[in-house]
């Protein structure tokens, strides 16, 4: 076989090879989109603060994000561990703009209680929630999110947050306490407290 | 020989840390729980309705597309923006240079003139302020010889002081150009 034939098959073949792992990738991550998107959505619902569109907004950068960053990705953490740990960056970005955002008087406060109140069933209750969230400092309030409401362990929370696991835990009680005094009185009324 | 009984000390029992008791304790614990599934039951987002799970799905795809299909185009932008700033910064523009030469004929008329009054000054007899004498020697050794030879030349007419306000008008010039030319 003469030699430039030899180079355009082992070309077609690497190149066939290389389309096929693209589709791999593509519909593994397909897969993985389809299998992680109301968890991802409700995940940055309630870290930006209760926004819908916000919260849809971080949800599909965190997605483009990861899906621009695949080839960087090793395989020594899991895919859904690295996911969330950009869509964790993510949504603490968002919150940082939107605190600019109100500084330079972008955004007011109305139209943060307006966006805050569309999510939940009960907006009543839901407003007195968010309202103590809001008074946990940013790390607290990550810390209680990722760990009591999305069910990650101390240590996997760690690891979206990048910080150490003797500091979750800090937070991670700060964070119970404030919102013992503020939401005990609202738990025994709803009868949740027997 | 009888080898030593090993002396074990008894262990304090570890006051709890804020001393509290079991029950209030249960009872922090029961309150946490509530709170707890109060946020987890009424703290969730509405779930996406299908026609909008479906809109936001092809939303997310087509940005990623887009991104596949222009890889590129934010790095070239950037790289070129970056080029194009950096061409205007190095290359001679007289909009960027800091005109020397306006600078240096403002320097020498103001001289000059400041000459030119002192030389009038003392022509009238009057006495000579110290600004206007340092103004007038600002640029030449402080020595009282240099001073009367300066102002003897001036009296006279020397072309060294005619020249520099002869080239007042080229200094209009280059100010109108520098000022005028966007």
């Amino acid at each position: 076989m003469p030699l430039g034939e030899i180079e355009y098959v082992v070309r077609s073949a690497f190149s066939q090879t290389v389309a096929d792992e693209d589709n791999d990738v593509e519909s593994r991550f397909a897969t993985f989109v389809t299998g992680h998107r109301d968890q991802a959505r409700r995940m940055a619902w309630r870290l930006v603060g209760g926004d819908n569109d916000a919260a849809e907004d971080v949800t599909q950068e965190a997605f483009l994000k990861a899906f621009s960053a695949l080839d960087k990705f090793r395989s020594e953490s899991a895919l859904d561990t690295w996911f969330f740990r950009i869509l964790v960056r993510q949504a603490r970005m968002h919150r940082r703009w939107r605190r600019v955002r109100e500084l330079w008087g972008g955004l007011g406060g109305d139209e943060i209680e307006e966006s805050e109140a569309k999510g939940v069933e009960n907006p009543e209750l839901g407003r007195a929630i968010q309202a103590a969230l809001l008074r946990l400092t940013d790390a607290q309030r990550e810390t209680f999110v990722l760990v009591q409401l999305e069910g990650f362990t101390v240590e996997e929370a760690a690891q979206l947050m990048g910080k150490a696991t003797g500091t979750l835990k800090s937070h991670l009680q700060r964070a119970r306490v404030a919102l013992r005094a503020d939401l005990a009185e609202l738990a025994s009324e709803q009868g949740l407290t027997r | 020989m009888k080898s030593p009984q090993p002396t074990t000390t008894p262990t304090p029992t570890q006051p709890d840390r804020d001393s509290r008791t079991c029950d209030e304790v249960t009872r922090t614990g029961t309150v946490d729980q509530a709170i707890h599934r109060l946020i987890e039951a009424n703290y969730v987002p509405k779930p996406l309705d299908p026609n909008q799970r479906v809109a936001l799905e092809h939303a997310l795809w087509e940005r990623i597309e887009s991104k596949k299909r222009s890889p590129w185009l934010l790095p070239g932008l950037a790289a070129g923006l970056a080029t194009a700033a950096l061409a205007f910064l190095l290359l001679p523009d007289r909009t960027t240079q800091p005109a020397p030469s306006m600078t240096a004929s403002v320097t020498a008329s103001t001289t000059s003139s400041a000459k030119k009054a002192v030389g009038t000054s003392v022509k009238a007899g009057a006495k000579v302020q110290p600004t206007q004498r340092l103004l007038a020697s600002a640029d030449e050794p402080a020595s009282a010889e240099m001073d009367l030879t300066l102002l003897a030349s001036l009296d006279a007419g020397l072309p060294g002081t005619s020249s520099a306000t002869a080239r007042l008008p080229a200094d209009y010039a280059a100010i109108a150009d520098a000022f005028l030319t966007f």
